[in-house]
């Protein structure tokens, strides 16, 4: 049964009771109206009688009176009241004296009368049961008996009373007696009696009649109190019924909706962390399903209720699939990802170790090669192998930094040592470029700052090379800033390398940092590089938390600013030996050396490397053949490959350590390892490592620290300039007219057969007036005719250009 | 034909790789005129008419294709060959560089002999045309003095048709297909 029926029936019901109830009240009503009614009656009916009564003992009274005395009034009044009960004459509203006058008076307009009827015919009218009517016949019939005397004794009396006044009282008396006689007493009495019997008679039926009234009265209360009752009871009944059916499980679906929502809210935030990546985030609904009886409107919402939870469940169970499929494909991703660093580690190192054979061969080949030409191609050999390289170091540096396997270790080190190193790195390229390359000065040389010195140098070797690569004319300028931090024994590091070269366009301030977003730009691909020096600097300065920024004017120059807001010092310097100076040359002492090398090429590069020097070297080409060797010679150096047959590198280097007596043996570790094996167990053993591909200033340096050399300066080299003498003016102005001539045609692309005639010129100018870095200059512009070098070409007339003019 | 050495007019931006291709092709055989823009091979090629052209198609300011297409604008030019090296083998890109009036695509990084053989041949096809077109002007210089001494002997009549026919016959591909529509 539906709620809605419920209400219907409870609203029924009582409709009814209320319907019954106001008939019972309309009863109610009714009965006691005709209970007063019937009172009424009675008293109408007694004041009837009581009236009957009085008349006639007036009657009984007049005639005596008057004929006692003889007064002709009571004689009228007994004839009037006489008509009255005989319905002959109107009757007043009251039996009093005033009645009595008005009857006398016959003053009748005074008093309010009543219709004239007959006793007789108002008590046949009022209703009187058989016996009250035989009672009132028997009275009438006494009255009228007793009216028979009372008329005979008036009539006897009235005549006799003409003839004699004497004999008057003696008659009256005689008269008298009969009305108080024995015949007429016995009459009265009668007549008394029969009333007394039927005031009795009526006082009964009225009695009865009231008390059968009042019974039925209680009848209707009895019926009205019932039905209050059973009204309250039903809605006790509708009351328990509506609480049993509709409260309670209203209250219980409401407690489990809410936690219904407490569930949907968990689900959207399991939902929601694994959309944002924690993949571990579980859901189980904690509400259970309502099982209610009932196919009402509550049952109807139980099973929406149920169908909700059912619809979590299975959004839970599904968002726990998607999770489990995301953490598979996350796992598999991690893994490829990790396969592909290892993949592209690998490759590189594939790759380094056939360019270390060609880098290193080549710079010997540049040391040796006399023939110009082919020393030209030799070094443009060199230069595109480590072009080559620096791509394959700029790729491998931006996987690891993208992959974050990158560390970033912060050493303390002096930035007065880096300017150095980077001054020196740059000062030839600038040099011969013809742009004023300046550092500025640190306030304080010794202080030791802590930062990852490889990675700043690497930052600052890229954008001071940038910085020259797309200056033409001017200045490259590097600003160092430090600046103490109030007591914290911090400082912040701005560095500003600033540039009067081509400029960078506002629009592309953002995309210069874009990974190989240089290549894109046509306009400066020709000026060489990877396009990924930004990239990788940007994140490496990010790693080492600081910010790169750049401002620049197009066409008047850049400027980077690198800026690291919080940096840790130390003021307090160990000695460091002196680097070495360009213009010393380092000799070093005799000394034994084993050298460690499967790749053939690699062990000819070092021992080609080695060789100027007064060693003795002992190599093998594997492991077990190495220590051999060392324990054979006991050398005074180790140089060990760390990929070696039969014995690996980092094995050997373990044994060793772990040997007493050799324990203090001097090892450098050769390795084309990538950076982020950095921090495994063999670095810590080894007291050097050097990275290849293999240079010769990086492999010196490192020997300088193990083996004892001494620094010998070398001779200034005869300054060049004093060369070029000035020349004759004729000759001059010649001069100035071929190099304008060049300077068109240069403009205007060249034409080598007519360079080649400028330079002829040139050259036989120089041959002339026996001006022998001329002659030089020409014959170098021949040679770069030849090699095609139009860069070189240019700068060589360039050169002329700035001595002469 | 005389015999002052052919002119290659060499563009590329970067320096090495007309260090390259100038030694691949030798200042013993060639003449060569260098250009590292676009704007410089323009002058160039304009103010010396090469015989051959290697276009970079990269090149900063005015791209190869385009330089081709400027040139090719001029009646000089329209007989002149003009190859194009570059890295890029998108056949979309190939095929517009021959729209542009190329006569050759040559991929990077090139074979020596390759690219010398693919230079000498377009220098001899360019010969040859120039030699077709100095005949062709010797045989309407020659139809025109035959129908000038045609009136008086008849006997020249027939060969007069024969190099009218010659004369008449189509040069070009697309004047070829207009006669076959026809």
């Amino acid at each position: 049964m539906t709620i809605k029926g419920i209400f219907r029936a409870v609203f029924g019901t009582f409709l009814i009771f209320l319907l019954l109830l106001a008939i019972l009240a309309v009863g109610l009503s009714f009965s006691q109206q005709q209970l007063q009614g019937s009172q009424i009656r009675k008293d109408e009916a007694l004041r009837l009688l009581q009236e009957m009564q009085d008349s006639r003992d007036y009657l009984t009274q007049f005639s005596r009176v008057y004929v006692f005395r003889g007064n002709e009034r009571f004689y009228q009044l007994y004839q009037s009241l006489l008509d009255i009960i005989e319905g002959r004459k109107a009757r007043p509203v009251y039996l009093d004296e005033s009645y009595w006058d008005t009857l006398a008076d016959s003053g009748m307009n005074k008093v309010r009368m009543r219709p004239a009827v007959s006793f007789e015919t108002l008590a046949k009218e009022a209703g009187f049961t058989a016996e009250e009517s035989d009672l009132i016949s028997k009275i009438l019939e006494t009255g009228r008996a007793m009216t028979q005397i009372e008329q005979e004794v008036l009539n006897t009396f009235r005549e006799s009373r003409a003839e004699t006044q004497e004999n008057q009282t003696k008659q009256s008396f005689a008269l008298a007696s009969e009305l108080t006689g024995n015949d007429y007493l016995a009459l009265q009495l009668g007549f008394k009696q029969h009333f007394a019997r039927l005031f009795a008679l009526i006082n009964e039926r009225a009695e009865a009649e009231m008390m059968a009234t009042e019974a039925s009265n209680w009848y209707y209360l009895y019926g009205i109190l019932g039905i209050i009752l059973f009204l309250c009871l039903n809605v006790l009944v509708a009351y328990r019924v509506i609480v049993a059916r509709v409260i309670v499980p209203i209250a219980y679906l409401k407690q489990q909706t809410n936690s219904l929502e407490k569930d949907f809210d968990r689900l959207v935030q399991v939902t929601r962390s694994i959309a944002s990546g924690s993949l571990d985030a579980k859901y189980s609904a904690t509400t259970l399903p309502i099982y209610f009886p009932g196919e009402d409107e509550i049952g109807n919402l139980v099973v929406i209720h149920n169908g909700m939870l059912n619809h979590m469940k299975e959004s839970g169970n599904l968002i726990a699939e998607v999770a489990l499929d995301l953490r598979k494909s996350h796992e598999q991703a991690a893994s490829a990802d990790r396969a592909k660093s290892e993949f592209l580690a690998n490759m590189t190192h594939e790759i380094r170790t056939p360019m270390n054979a060609i880098i290193g061969f080549s710079e010997l080949l540049v040391a040796r090669v006399k023939d110009p030409i082919l020393r030209n191609y030799t070094e443009g050999i060199r230069v595109g192998s480590k072009n080559l390289l620096q791509l394959i170091n700029d790729i491998l540096d931006l996987s690891k930094i993208e992959s974050g396997y990158l560390e970033v270790k912060h050493t303390p080190f002096r930035l007065s040592t880096l300017q150095r190193d980077l001054l020196q790195m740059f000062n030839e390229e600038a040099k011969q470029k013809g742009i004023s390359l300046g550092f500025s000065k640190i306030a304080d040389p010794t202080i030791l700052i802590a930062l990852d010195e490889a990675r700043l140098r690497q930052v600052l070797i890229n954008l001071i090379g940038n910085a020259l690569k797309f200056t033409g004319q001017g200045f490259v300028h590097v600003d160092f800033r430090l600046v103490d931090k109030e007591q914290s024994g911090r400082v912040s590091l701005t560095i500003k390398v600033q540039d009067t070269g081509i400029g960078i366009d506002k629009s592309e301030f953002d995309r210069i940092f874009e990974a190989f977003s240089q290549a894109q730009d046509i306009k400066i691909k020709n000026f060489g590089g990877t396009g990924l020096g930004l990239t990788i600097s940007k994140r490496l300065v990010e790693l080492m938390g600081g910010q790169i920024d750049v401002e620049s004017i197009k066409g008047q120059g850049s400027c980077f600013t690198v800026v690291f807001p919080s940096i840790a010092v130390e003021s307090q310097v160990a000695h460091e030996p002196e680097l070495l100076e360009p213009k010393e040359k380092l000799i070093f002492k005799p000394a034994t050396i084993v050298i460690g090398e499967d790749v053939e090429s690699n062990l000819q590069l070092v021992k080609a490397y080695l060789e100027p020097h007064p060693f003795t070297i002992y190599s093998a080409a594997d492991g077990q053949t190495t220590v051999d060797l060392v324990k054979k010679h006991k050398p005074d150096l180790l140089l060990l490959d760390l990929q070696l047959p039969v014995l690996d590198g980092k094995d050997i280097l373990k044994m060793f350590r772990e040997d007493p007596e050799y324990k203090d043996l001097s090892i450098v570790v050769l390795t084309a390892a990538t950076p982020y094996e950095k921090g495994s167990t063999w670095e810590q053993y080894a007291n050097a490592i050097i990275r290849k591909p293999l240079r010769g200033r990086e492999l010196f340096r490192e020997l300088r620290k193990f083996l004892d050399f001494r620094m010998e300066k070398l001779e200034e080299p005869a300054e060049i300039a004093s060369g070029w003498q000035p020349i004759i003016q004729s000759k001059m102005s010649v001069i100035r007219e071929v190099l304008s001539e060049v300077e068109v045609q240069l403009h205007g692309g060249m034409d080598l057969d007519k360079i080649e005639g400028y330079a002829r010129r040139i050259y036989e100018i120089a041959q002339e007036e026996r001006h022998t870095m001329l002659e030089a200059t020409a014959l170098s512009i021949f040679e770069a005719i030849e090699d095609f070098n139009t860069v070189r070409i240019k700068n060589l007339f360039d050169e002329i250009k700035n001595k002469f003019l | 034909m005389d015999r002052r050495k052919p002119v290659v007019l060499i563009l590329d931006d970067v320096v090495e790789n007309v260090r390259v291709l100038g030694s691949l092709l030798g200042r013993d055989k060639y003449s060569l005129l260098l250009a590292s823009s676009g704007q410089q091979a323009i002058q160039l090629a304009l103010s010396n008419i090469p015989d051959v052209l290697l276009l970079d198609v990269m090149v900063p300011d005015i791209d190869g294709i385009s330089v081709c297409r400027y040139l090719k604008e001029f009646e000089s030019f329209r007989f002149i060959p003009i190859i194009f090296l570059t890295a890029n083998a998108d056949p979309k890109d190939i095929s517009l560089a021959y729209e542009a009036g190329g006569a050759d695509y040559v991929l990077k990084p090139f074979h020596a002999r390759e690219l010398r053989v693919r230079v000498e041949t377009h220098l001899e096809i360019k010969l040859m045309r120039d030699r077709l077109h100095t005949a062709e002007d010797l045989i309407r210089r020659a139809h025109q003095m035959a129908l000038a001494s045609q009136s008086s002997d008849g006997t020249l009549m027939p060969f007069v048709k024969e190099l009218e026919t010659f004369i008449k016959m189509p040069s070009r591909v697309s004047a070829l297909e207009i006669t076959n529509d026809n």
